[in-house]
Parts: structure tokens; C-alpha cells; sequence
């Protein structure tokens, strides 16, 4: 089972496993700011400084998601996001909203594609560093809050959490998101093709999203056809293969252009 | 106190004039005499012949890399080659992801990785296989493999901290791959050294830290590969390395008699050393410093780092409490981990111009000054970009870089002793200005072995500053006031012997805006001197201002006024003065008394980078954020001594 159950209505139940992660997220940030003592580093490494650090290079590039949120919150597309707002998230109120949220997108995923040929994804949050984890259960595609990491062979999204939010409140499409750099995806080229052509309408409101405007994805773009595949090889990122620093089957896929030199 | 403005234009060709001249090696600290031959009789043309340097020249002696251990750990992706294209005025992309760029390049720029563990990041992060085959770090890099890379990042940083790392893989000298990386930052440094307009200095971070009290320098090559390339980088951990300042400057010393190169260092952050960076007992011995260590420290470290990107250390207001401008940029929580919290006593031996006083006093006693440093201001920036200005400022670490909330990520935090650094507490500062004739390496580095630098906390305002006994006050009207400077008195950095009989220290002072900046406040020379009873003293001068305010009866200038629209980060220059000129006379001056003077040049306000963050993303901050600034620059000081 996913970690909430859904009431009549529409109510939320979380579970104790979900309740338990809340609390080792308060106790996580009591201690993100403990000191290295007699330390030979300099000594402002927290441990999600460190996680965040540890990303960049195991995905590389991946806190490009920063600089992009950062972009999109700057010209009024993004919301803020939520963590590290207003102190000490004492009762865990933001991280339920941001656990609530990817439970939602992993009903979106289940309902998108009720199949069971999707491999498991996982997806960082990365302001906290929380990862979820959205794999085959008995009963269909189950959502795993506050896992410690992907497990081999995962397709991994990296996102932020306003990005979800907005994804799960049908504001913001997951095709738009990474068009827009606030999502990149790590994994084999078939992955990451098969991921976006599932998903890529995720989060659309019939009203909210113009099909001109979304991102067209399609396994024959991947293969050598569409625009945005035909500027992704073209561009020094695109599909990025081992050679330029991945781990053996860690392709990046970004739509950005001029973003590296 | 003689006051005169100068032109735009004066100014300018002051600052700007072009037109190197061939010098022998001028290493070594100015004399009047000394200085006076670098200006003889002249043929018409005021210019010709001239033999000083006529520009300063902006760079940044303190940058780290995703090559040091804790950058790299903090996500930093940019290696030595970006960090001298984005300081060459090239646009790169942030570690972030987010494209940068500098208003204006950069003149010089050392990378200066630490040399613990250099490079053994991001090798380990490649899966090197040398450092695979050690079971600890096999078993660190199947955790991160594994879906567990948080608690093995936790594991790595705290095992290194703890000084407890594996020694067959610690990168240091000896180790084949720590050489090789040194080669690496060689050869980055060799492709981007162009003569006469950018240089690339060789160089590293001794990383000294004792009980969380920082004792950091760096180390700075005059050389090229073919010396620097024959030694590996000093560390500081046994048995290979030291924490301590004396084996360092050993290192220093063999390392010139091994390869005929020159080499010096810049310490940092006395601010975080809880006590220990200026010392008068030496904290490793418990006994008072001798005079070898003042002979060594004062051979070796002719520079000091006062303002970067964690705090200013020019002064501090419990040590200054006279003076207005003293209670800028502080970072006084505790030492460099906030392991130990800051008690009063401990100031004295962690500020500039206490340890300025300090050195007179030492001087007295042992005969020589270990003291005796001049000023320079860099980034310590751990981003690979070296950005000291509040308008562009991509932080301390890249998790740091632009975002909507960095300014209230906590930057360091010991809860136990409810201490806590924010990140909106970080400065946007500061830079290294050197008087050099050449934009060469030999030409920078002998600059600064004379002293003739200054530190600005990011604005590049051209400073000049002469010592003498026979400036007048004519000597504020030329077309070039640097012409009377060298001609009659010595530049920043420079000595002033016996006072002649009847004759007290004079001062020709100039200040430039920065052409792109804000305008100038005040120009005022800090004096500190050692009395007959043994005591040190200090004053702060006004010596130049804009507008027409009068000093009050207290002796102090009214403020200058703020035209900051915090909401817009912005602001006018319809205060303050675009230069400021000035001779002024020392009216206390006792010739029996040693003392130093230096210059700090006070900028109008302007926008903290904090308010250029709350005007782009459109965010509103707390109110104990602090939004405005005064930046300023700090010359090196001249010291006058009395015979005997």
C-alpha cells in the first residue's frame, strides 16, 4: 500500500509509515544545521547542503532545477516553494503538503498509464531532498514517501516543490515542466522517451493548457523526429551519454538551450 | 585638513593612463628615496619617463573549485578552466544552471583549492578505481549506487572532518593522484596566463584549522609550471602535513631554496579564528611569539585578506567603539564551525587594525614587526565564481547561488549554543587591487610583496595613497597627483623613517568612484600609535568629503545622506562626490612615537545584495535582513618609525 488512504470524500488518512516520516523529517531538520566539529571542511555543510552537493555530480546537473525554478518564481510562474518559509516546520504542515502532493502525482501517473509495464520511478524533491518512489504494487502503481534514494535502475525525475505542487493542482503540465528546465529526468534514452510520452500531459486541465502549447513527445522523436528531440541532439546537453560524467546508464534529458558552454 | 576636488578628467588620466614601463624586479617595500627615483627630471611631457604604476588592477586571490573537497560536496561543478574564463568577463553556467556573468572582467585571479583532499571528490564521484579499491570508500560509493547517496554523504564529510579518512586513499602528497591533480590546476592556470592582460596565478589553500578555529592562508606563486610544478601543496594533516603556521612557513622556505621560485601567503578570517590569527601568545606553544616567529610571519605573510564573503575584518565596533563605520559586515558568533562561541577578550587578536596596533607594540619589544601586512579583499567563494558585487552575487556555495530562498537558509548553526549564521548574513565581498605596472604575474606578485595593495568589498574605485613629509597642499591640484606621490613621499605599503627636524607626516590621498559605481562619502586615514608608556592608540580622521557638511562639535562629519529605494534596489548619485582629493597633515603627530596610517575610502549607500533578491523574485523579507551597505576599500598602511 501507498503511504495515505483515501477517505470518502476525498479526506486524506495518513498512514502511521507516513506519520513516522514526518517525524524524521522534524528530527532531519533539527539537525540539518548541526556544526562539523573540529571540522577540516568549512563548516557550513549541512546534511541537506550535502545531499543537495552529492546530486549534482551522482545526476549530473541535476540543481540546474534550481537556477530554472528560481527563473520561473522570478517571472511570477512558479509559486515559492514552501520549505525553509517562516522557520522551523514544527507540526510538519509543509511536508504533508509536499507528501500530499506526490501522492497526487502518483495518482496521476497510475491513472495515465493503469499499465504494469512502467519501471519504477523516483523522484527527489530537492529544497529538502525528499524522495518518493512511484513502483508496481499488487494493486498497480504505489507512491513510497521519504525513501532514502532511487534503487538501481530507476528512471529519476529531479523537481522542485512548488513544480509538483503545481503539477498535482493541474496548473502545470509534467511536458511543460521540463520544457521549462524545472524537472530533468536521469535514466536509459527508451526510459526517459517512454516516461515522456506516457506523461507528459500530466497536471493539464482541459482549460489551462493549450495544445499548441504543450510539448509534443513522441518514441519516433525520440528516436530522431520531433522538434524539441531534434534540438536536444543538436544542443551539447540533449541526450547526454556517459562520456560527458553520467554514471554508466544515467541519460539527462533537458530542453533548455545554451545552458552549458 | 586641506581639501580640494579634483576633475573627472584628472582623475581619470590619474587612474587609467596606459603605457607599461619595463622595470627591473621591484619586489620590496618603498622608501621615499626609493620612490623619488621613479620620478626624475622630466622632459615636457609630464608622462614620459614615468616609472610607477598607473592603474590598479582588480582580481581575486581566494577562489575554490569543485576541485576542493567541501565545494565539490556542496555541488559545485565548475573546475579551474571555467573559474578563469567567467574571471576573464566570459559568460558560463552556474552550478545552478543559471547563466552569469561580470560587469567587467577581472585583471588577475588565483584559484585557490584546498589542499586537503584536493580533487579527491570529484574523482571519487567518477569512481576512480584507485580509490575504489579501498573497502571504505567501495563501500560509500555502493551506498550512493544504491539509492543511500544522503548517508553517504553524511559518512564522507564527517569521516574527513573528523580527520578519521582512510590514509591509503587521502589525497596528499605522495599519492600519484593527488600529484596529478595538482598538474591539472597547473595546467589550467598556464592556459589561461596571458601576459599583459589577464593573469592566472599558481596557487592553494593551506587549510589550517585548530579546534574549529580557523588559520587559513594562501598560497600564491610568482612562478609558473616549471617551479610550482616541482612541488605538491602543503597540507595540514599529519604526518604528511601541519596546523601549524611555523611548518608552513618552513615549506615556504624550502620550497624557495629547492627551486629559486617565489612564493608568499594571505591569511584570512581572523574574525573566525576565535583569538588566534594575530596572536601575542602563540597558541600552539602557550608562550609569547618570539622574534623568529615575528621574522618568519613577517617575511612570508606581507598581505592579509580583511574583507570576504564571511564578514569584514577591518575593524569591530567593542575594539572601536568611536568609530561609526566599525560595526560593518560582522561575523563574531563564534569560530570558523561555531564550535565555540566568541567572548570579548578574543577580538583584540582577530581584526586588522588590532593587530596593526598589536605589531607596533611587538616591533618594540622584539625588533620586528610581525605585523607588518598590507591589505587585500577577495571572495573565498567555493562556487568556481569569483562575484563581489551585491548586484551579481552567486554566494558562498552553490547551494547558495540564486534562489528565492537563500537568503534564509541557515549558512552555519551550532544549536547547542543557540548559534546561527543565515544566509542572507553572507557578503558580497570583496577584491584584491594592486598598483602593478604590468598585468604579469612577476609584476602582481612584486606588488604585493611591496605592499602597494588595497582591498574594496566589491565596488572598483581607484585609491591612491602617499606618505611623505613635504606634501603640500598644491600637490592635490595636479593633473597627476600619483607624479607628487612618488616624487615626494612613498606609496601605500611603504615606510616613513625619522621625521625630519620641525617636519610631521604628511598625506596626499585620492579617490576615483568606481566608473560603473556609487559615489564617495569620505575619505579618511586610520592612524594607530604606540606611546611612551607602552600603550597602543587609535584615531580615525576625516580627511576628504562631499558636499559642504561641517563636522560637529564631537568632531564627527554628519552622515552623507541615502537615496536607497530598497523596494527597487536602487539608488542615485545625487549624493556624494565621484572623487575625492586631499593633503592632510597628522595634527598630533609625535616623532618619537612609532605608528601606521591607512586610508579607508567610504562609499555613498547602496543596495545589500539581499534587496536585489527581494526585487527579482518579488519575495519580502524579515526585518532583520539587511538591506543597504556603505562598500568601502582599505589601503595598506604606511608605518613611520622613529630612529633607534
Amino acid at each position: 500500500m501507498g503511504s495515505r488512504t483515501k477517505l470518502p470524500g476525498g479526506r486524506l488518512l495518513m498512514s502511521r509509515k507516513l506519520a513516522r516520516a514526518i517525524t524524521v523529517a522534524l528530527a532531519a531538520s533539527l539537525i540539518a544545521a548541526a556544526p562539523v566539529s573540529e571540522g577540516r571542511a568549512c563548516g557550513y555543510d549541512s546534511p541537506q547542503t550535502i545531499s543537495q552537493g552529492f546530486l549534482n555530480w551522482h545526476y549530473p546537473d541535476s540543481l540546474y532545477v534550481v537556477g530554472a525554478i528560481s527563473k520561473e518564481v522570478a517571472a511570477g510562474r512558479l509559486p515559492l516553494a514552501n520549505f525553509d518559509q517562516g522557520g522551523p516546520d514544527l507540526f510538519g504542515h509543509r511536508f504533508k503538503l509536499t507528501a500530499t502532493a506526490l501522492e497526487q502525482f502518483g495518482d496521476m501517473l497510475r491513472v495515465a498509464w493503469p499499465g504494469p509495464s512502467q519501471r519504477s520511478v523516483s523522484l527527489v524533491v530537492v529544497e529538502p531532498m525528499l524522495w518518493a518512489r512511484f513502483d508496481q504494487g499488487p494493486d498497480g502503481l504505489r507512491t513510497t514517501v521519504h525513501v532514502s534514494g532511487a534503487q538501481p535502475g530507476d528512471l529519476v525525475l529531479v523537481a522542485g516543490e512548488a513544480v509538483i505542487a503545481e503539477i498535482a493542482a493541474r496548473r502545470l503540465t509534467f511536458g511543460q515542466a521540463v520544457e521549462r528546465g524545472v524537472v530533468r529526468l536521469y535514466g536509459s534514452a527508451p526510459q526517459i522517451a517512454k516516461f515522456l510520452l506516457s506523461y507528459s500531459d500530466i497536471g493539464a486541465s482541459d482549460s489551462a493548457v493549450e495544445t499548441s502549447q504543450k510539448p509534443v513527445f513522441s518514441l519516433a522523436s525520440a528516436a530522431a523526429g520531433s522538434s524539441h528531440f531534434a534540438s536536444m541532439q543538436s544542443h551539447p546537453v540533449g541526450i547526454v551519454p556517459a562520456e560527458l560524467g553520467c554514471t554508466p546508464d544515467h541519460t539527462e534529458i533537458s530542453f533548455h538551450k545554451g545552458e552549458r558552454q | 585638513m586641506i581639501r580640494k576636488p579634483l576633475t573627472i578628467t584628472s582623475l581619470v588620466l590619474l587612474a587609467v593612463c596606459v603605457g607599461p614601463v619595463a622595470r627591473a624586479q621591484d619586489a620590496g617595500t618603498y622608501t621615499v628615496e626609493e620612490a623619488g627615483q621613479a620620478i626624475k627630471a622630466r622632459p615636457y611631457s609630464p608622462y614620459a619617463g614615468r616609472n610607477f604604476p598607473t592603474r590598479p588592477l582588480f582580481g581575486d586571490t581566494h577562489l575554490h573549485t569543485a576541485l576542493s573537497f567541501d565545494a565539490g560536496a556542496a555541488g559545485a561543478r565548475l573546475g579551474p578552466r571555467e573559474a578563469y574564463k567567467f574571471a576573464k568577463g566570459e559568460e558560463v553556467i552556474s552550478s545552478t544552471g543559471q547563466p552569469v556573468r561580470l560587469s567587467r572582467p577581472l585583471d588577475f585571479l588565483v584559484v585557490a583549492d584546498h589542499s586537503d583532499n584536493m580533487g579527491w571528490f570529484t574523482d571519487f564521484m567518477a569512481g576512480k578505481p584507485e580509490i575504489l579499491q579501498n573497502a571504505q570508500a567501495r563501500e560509500w560509493y555502493d551506498m550512493i549506487q544504491s539509492g543511500h547517496a544522503g548517508e553517504a554523504a553524511w559518512a564522507i564529510v564527517m569521516t574527513f572532518s573528523q580527520g578519521k579518512f582512510p590514509p591509503d586513499i587521502i589525497y596528499q602528497p605522495g599519492n600519484p593522484a593527488y600529484r596529478s591533480v595538482w598538474q591539472s590546476i597547473i595546467s589550467a592556470a598556464e592556459e589561461a596566463n596571458d601576459p599583459g592582460r589577464f593573469t592566472a596565478f599558481i596557487g592553494f589553500e593551506w587549510t589550517s584549522l585548530s579546534k574549529g578555529n580557523n588559520l587559513h592562508r594562501n598560497v600564491i606563486f610568482r612562478d609558473g609550471a616549471e617551479k610550482a610544478g616541482l612541488i605538491e601543496p602543503y597540507t595540514t594533516q599529519p604526518p604528511v602535513g601541519s596546523n601549524n603556521p611555523r611548518d608552513l612557513w618552513k615549506w615556504l622556505r624550502n620550497f624557495e631554496d629547492k627551486t629559486g621560485g617565489d612564493v608568499l601567503a594571505i591569511a584570512h578570517n581572523g574574525n573566525l579564528s576565535n583569538g588566534e590569527m594575530f596572536p601575542i601568545i602563540e597558541p600552539v606553544t602557550g608562550q609569547e611569539i618570539d622574534r623568529e616567529y615575528a621574522e618568519q610571519r613577517a617575511h612570508w605573510e606581507v598581505l592579509y585578506e580583511t574583507t570576504q564573503m564571511k564578514g569584514d575584518g577591518e575593524s569591530h565596533p567593542f575594539l572601536s567603539p568611536n568609530d561609526e563605520f566599525a560595526s560593518f559586515e560582522k561575523w563574531d558568533k563564534g569560530n570558523l564551525d561555531l564550535s565555540v562561541k566568541k567572548t570579548p577578550d578574543m577580538l583584540e587578536f582577530e581584526y586588522t587594525r588590532s593587530a596593526l596596533k598589536n605589531g607596533l607594540k611587538l616591533e618594540a619589544k622584539l625588533g620586528v614587526n610581525p605585523y607588518k601586512f598590507g591589505l587585500v579583499g577577495s571572495t573565498d567563494s567555493h562556487t568556481g565564481l569569483s562575484t563581489a558585487d551585491d548586484d551579481n552575487f552567486f554566494g558562498k556555495i552553490s547551494t547558495g547561488e540564486p534562489s528565492p530562498e537563500r537568503w534564509s537558509h541557515p549558512f552555519m548553526a551550532n544549536p547547542k549554543l543557540g548559534l546561527k549564521v543565515l544566509g542572507w548574513e553572507t557578503t558580497a565581498s570583496g577584491y584584491a587591487a594592486v598598483w602593478a605596472q604590468e598585468n604579469t604575474r612577476a609584476s602582481i606578485f612584486d606588488a604585493m610583496k611591496r605592499r602597494e595593495t588595497y582591498a574594496t568589498t566589491g565596488p572598483r574605485m581607484a585609491v591612491r595613497f602617499f606618505g611623505g613629509f613635504d606634501f603640500v597642499e598644491t600637490d592635490a591640484n595636479t593633473r597627476s597627483p600619483a607624479i607628487a606621490g612618488y616624487t615626494k613621499g612613498v606609496p601605500m605599503g611603504g615606510d616613513l623613517s625619522q621625521a625630519p627636524a620641525g617636519k610631521v607626516p604628511t598625506f596626499l590621498v585620492a579617490a576615483l568612484k568606481d566608473p560603473i559605481g556609487a559615489n564617495l562619502d569620505r575619505y579618511q586615514i586610520v592612524k594607530g600609535w604606540l606611546d611612551a608608556a607602552g600603550e597602543v592608540h587609535e584615531q580615525v580622521y576625516d580627511v576628504a568629503w562631499s558636499g559642504d557638511r561641517k563636522p560637529g562639535t564631537d568632531g564627527k562629519l554628519p552622515p552623507v545622506g541615502d537615496t536607497v529605494d530598497v523596494a527597487n534596489a536602487t539608488w542615485t548619485n545625487t549624493i556624494g562626490a565621484p572623487e575625492l582629493v586631499a593633503v592632510w597633515k597628522d595634527p598630533d603627530f609625535d616623532p618619537s612615537q612609532r605608528a601606521f596610517y591607512y586610508g579607508r575610502v567610504i562609499e555613498i549607500p547602496t543596495p545589500r545584495w539581499p534587496a536585489y533578491d527581494a526585487k527579482y523574485f518579488g519575495i519580502k523579507m524579515s526585518p532583520d535582513v539587511t538591506m543597504t551597505t556603505q562598500e568601502r576599500a582599505y589601503t595598506s598602511p604606511i608605518w613611520y618609525t622613529p630612529a633607534g
